[in-house]
């Protein structure tokens, strides 16, 4: 067997990559496994005695959980992220089945309004969300940040949602509507059951942007921190961890994110797909 | 008439997500507009100032040194995190193991950007960082790369590219993957090379993706702020500031919420600019009407 010789070319250039790409990850875990004092007095790249690790990761993440308080706030994390996730894909659900399969006056201008909301960075919302949370009693609580959030997510969502409603014919909602089905009827019973792979491609995608977002949470909040904000807040100069213990906290509220995104991959980039077809 | 009601009630469905849109985003986008003609620290009520605001962004040094880094973030995304990442799906479609490449390379991908920037701020640093014990057995030692002016930008850069190159990689390669075969072996036959192939006809064929990516890439970098906010909160001092970073900087620790909101209006447009074409073909949608 004959290898050509710009394939070993092609292997080396990915096999530096790899090292290069793995390299903060494994260096991150030789943190996790290492007290705080061991991290001390052990040079980086020296591993502490194997019977020790357990219980070093265990405090590390005992820790974070706990002290730290990321425990609270990964919980603020999922309220929001699932509250944006559910509520965002039933609201585009409802509002992709009225703009192709009810027939509304002006479907198009209904969709281009509430589009727009998609293509302003998320900066140009902040001051004034800011600001009517306050005049509204609902700064620095759930519920407001909840809202804030479904309320940033409702006009992707329905993007999709409107494409994928596209793919559903006619016929079926015109034969439920002879047999004598209701709007709601006719969604319920056909819409929803048939759109699950949308639904579902929507949760993820808001979920997990709901979950990685920090600038939201760092304005809107200061009891209801959700995870990014409050990992900024322990890294920052005042928040006084020992780097370990923040490592460990970073890896923890890295879970959720990793196992939906490396199990659902294939399911995921053809949701991201999905925003190209037409 | 009956039908006239029923279809006149229609509405109600779109009715939540119209409200949620109009309160989180279209009230909001007037409200920020407004404000950039404002003088406004939270205590005194609002002044009308004109176009002071707009004067100031493009006058302050520190801010137009924030429009110059937020340029270089969009310029590196577009070369380290677009074309990189396209170049070696290319690489990876010619050889075995692919699965494998392309997972290693996505694992960032799952991580968020402040995630990422808390990993790498200890590897770069110079107490008890992974790379520094690296660096000083081959004798480069110096000062820690991240605080170093003009050369921390480009060194988070590549923080970013290491977090958003995975995804755009399966991105290219699913689109890749997609490209029938007859053309390009029509082409070879024909005695194309290569590079002719790889811009004649593979590239006009992954436009779609192309266009996802690019849009994406630009409308992700214009507006950056965790990255440089996590590892350094912009500096040394102000000089690693993105408009993203000014904005929080000016709106909520300065309290100047009229130049915070004129730096969010320069954003938008800034945007709006760059990703036109994208949006216009996304928003243009379905032709295919009921």
């Amino acid at each position: 067997m004959k290898i050509e010789p710009y394939k070993i070319g092609i292997y080396f250039v990915l096999i530096v990559l790899s090292v290069i790409w793995l390299f903060p990850l494994v260096s991150m875990l030789t943190m996790v496994v290492k007290s705080p004092d061991e991290f001390n007095t052990l040079s980086f790249w020296e591993l502490p005695e194997l019977k020790r690790i357990p219980a070093n990761i265990a405090f590390n993440f005992g820790h974070a959980w706990g002290k730290s308080k990321l425990g609270g706030q990964m919980l603020n994390s999922l309220i929001f992220a699932l509250t944006a996730g559910i509520g965002s894909a039933f609201i585009a659900s409802i509002g992709g089945y009225a703009l192709v399969h009810l027939r509304v006056r002006g479907a198009q201008s209904w969709f281009i309004g509430i589009f727009i909301g998609n293509i302003f960075p998320f900066q140009m919302f902040l001051i004034p969300l800011y600001l009517f949370l306050n005049i509204l009693g609902l700064f620095d609580t759930r519920l407001g940040m909840a809202v804030v959030y479904v309320g940033i997510c409702v006009p992707f969502a329905l993007f999709v949602y409107r494409n994928y409603a596209f793919t559903l014919p006619a016929e079926l909602f015109d034969a439920a509507r002879v047999d004598g089905a209701s709007k709601w009827g006719a969604y319920l019973r056909i819409f929803l059951p048939m759109s699950i792979p949308a639904f579902a491609v929507i949760f993820c995608f808001q979920f997990i942007w709901t979950w990685n977002d920090l600038l939201f949470g760092l304005v809107l909040t200061e009891r209801f921190r959700p995870i990014m904000a409050g990992l900024e807040r322990l890294q920052g100069a005042r928040g006084g961890v020992p780097p370990t213990v923040l490592i460990s906290g970073a890896v923890m509220a890295a879970i959720p994110t990793v196992l939906i995104l490396l199990s659902l991959q294939k399911f995921f980039i053809r949701g991201f797909t999905l925003t190209t077809e037409k | 008439m009956k039908t006239s009601i029923k279809r006149g009630g229609s509405f109600l469905f779109l009715l939540p997500a119209a409200i949620f849109v109009l309160l989180a985003e279209l009230v909001p986008v007037i409200y920020t507009t407004y404000l950039g003609f404002m003088e406004w620290n939270f205590i005194q009520p609002p002044k009308w100032v004109g176009l002071a605001n707009y004067l100031k962004v493009f006058s302050t040094p520190e801010l137009l040194n924030a429009l110059k880094n937020t340029a270089y973030w969009v310029a590196g995304t577009l070369v380290f995190a677009v074309g990189f990442p396209l170049l070696i799906a290319a690489l990876l479609t010619r050889v075995k193991g692919k699965v494998i490449f392309k997972t290693i390379f996505f694992i960032p991908s799952t991580l968020s950007p402040t995630i990422a920037a808390i990993f790498w701020r200890r590897v770069l640093s110079s107490q008890q960082g992974a790379l520094y014990p690296i660096l000083e057995a081959i004798g480069l030692t110096g000062q820690p790369l991240l605080t170093i002016p003009q050369i921390n930008t480009f060194v988070m850069i590549g923080i970013w590219t290491w977090q958003y190159f995975g995804l755009n990689l399966i991105l290219f390669l699913v689109g890749l993957e997609t490209i029938p075969k007859e053309p390009v072996e029509a082409a070879m036959i024909d005695g194309a090379g290569p590079v002719q192939i790889f811009y004649r006809i593979i590239l006009p064929l992954l436009r779609p993706i192309m266009l996802l990516v690019v849009a994406n890439a630009v409308i992700n970098s214009i507006r950056m702020f965790d990255i440089p906010w996590i590892v350094i909160q912009g500096g040394p001092g102000r000089v690693s500031e993105t408009l993203a970073i000014s904005l929080y900087r000016e709106s909520f620790l300065l309290f100047r919420m009229g130049l915070g909101s004129a730096i969010a209006v320069v954003l938008s447009i800034i945007t709006l600019l760059a990703s036109y074409r994208y949006l216009a073909a996304m928003g243009g949608g379905k032709k295919k009407e009921r």
